[in-house]
């Protein structure tokens, strides 16, 4: 019997092109793609669900409005992935500023715990687990500088390599790379102090 | 390899972005170098664990608002914005268009002031024709008096300002002038009504 060939799934480059040619579903099946990996940067690029919406949105707008003027050389990935780090990196700053002006009304906290945690929902318990990970991941990322933490999360998320992240945040590759080892063994030693 | 890999190489290796080559002669090293190994795990087991840890999910209304809202604005608004551009335009080319728009609504309601249904011209032809009649008859009727009057020597107190004119004459003369009178009357009631 002969078997049925699977079509490949579209490049995002045949997606870009449909949607040039008036599909408005092929965009929004491109965008679908990253979703998931941009939002959870973005989530843990800013440490609070709230403003990662809002980040998100301004991401989404800022990608809808250039979509035009964008030169299909460059991975679509880089280009979407750039817009969200410029995004977040610029609300930190605004925050990190709005702080230091209202420093003595500071709470103390750094970041909010998720919503959903809040929940007195008794979950299973490798949701639980789930969501103490999340915590625990949550709060490790919070300890690295935000050089290290950019770079982890591009990594992790991102389909950049080491060196297109290099590009994207103008720094030469070994400076990259170090705080991407940096990062990983910050990490890895608050989760052992955790487990304990 | 006599050297252990640096960490910046046990990255790249991991992400599989040495060069093919390098890639395979750090996979060589670090399957007989305990302290590369160790290395590779550690950060291998990190990462694992991190991926571990579910994706945050947006709401999908989001996605799908910002690009409905897109494709309006990419296939939709464009023609719109074409003509909205009149009003971005300069001041001189808006008031040349103002006036001209102006002068083109004028004309086109007194235009449309003057336009007559069919029923309406017909009317208004037969009125004229009407009138023609009227006035045509009426002046034969008085034109007729007169000569009559002239004629009407033999008639006492009127002096002959014609030859005379035989009595049978005049008869015919007044009976052709009422039959055209009855004539008209006739043409006037069907005009009125």
């Amino acid at each position: 019997m002969e078997s049925t060939p699977q079509a490949s799934p579209p490049s995002d480059a045949d997606l870009l092109q449909a949607y040039r040619n008036g599909d408005a579903r092929a965009f929004e099946r491109l965008l679908r793609r990253y979703e998931r990996p941009l939002f959870t940067f973005i989530v843990r690029m800013v440490a609070d669900r709230d403003e990662a919406e809002d980040v998100y949105q301004d991401t989404l707008s800022r990608v809808v409005e250039k979509i035009q003027s964008y030169d299909e050389r460059g991975k679509f990935g880089s280009w979407l992935f750039g817009i969200a780090h410029h995004l977040c990196v610029d609300r930190s700053r605004r925050k990190a500023r709005w702080k230091f002006i209202h420093s003595d009304e500071a709470t103390g906290e750094e970041f909010c715990v998720d919503e959903e945690l809040k929940d007195p929902t008794p979950l299973p318990d490798t949701l639980v687990e789930q969501k103490e990970l999340n915590e625990m991941i949550t709060e490790a990322l919070q300890h690295l500088s935000s050089q290290q933490r950019e770079v982890f999360l591009l990594r992790q998320h991102s389909d950049l390599s080491f060196r297109e992240i290099a590009g994207m945040l103008n720094r030469p590759l070994n400076t990259v790379l170090g705080q991407m080892h940096g990062a990983v063994i910050s990490i890895r030693a608050l989760l052992r102090e955790k487990m304990k | 390899m006599n050297n252990h890999l640096d960490e910046n190489n046990v990255l790249l290796f991991l992400y599989r972005e040495l060069p093919e080559h390098e890639q395979l002669e750090a996979q060589t090293h670090i399957a007989t170098c305990a302290t590369c190994l160790r290395e590779l795990t550690l950060l291998q087991e990190t990462l694992r664990v991190y991926q571990h840890v579910p994706q945050e999910v947006p709401h999908p209304e989001i996605l799908s608002r910002i690009v409905t809202r897109q494709h309006k604005n990419t296939f939709f608004l464009p023609q719109v914005r074409a003509w909205l551009e009149l009003f971005f335009m300069s001041r001189q080319k808006q008031w040349a268009i103002a006036l001209l728009a102006g002068i083109l609504l004028i004309a086109g309601v007194v235009y449309v002031s003057n336009l007559r249904s069919p029923l309406e011209s017909l009317e208004a032809g037969a009125e004229l024709e009407w009138k023609s009649n009227v006035s045509d008859s009426l002046e034969t009727l008085s034109q007729r008096i007169l000569l009559l009057q002239k004629r009407s020597a033999a008639l006492p107190g009127i002096t002959a300002t014609e030859p005379y004119i035989s009595m049978e004459t005049i008869d015919t003369e007044v009976s052709a002038l009422r039959n055209r009178i009855t004539n008209f009357s006739t043409s006037l009631s069907i005009n009125t009504f």
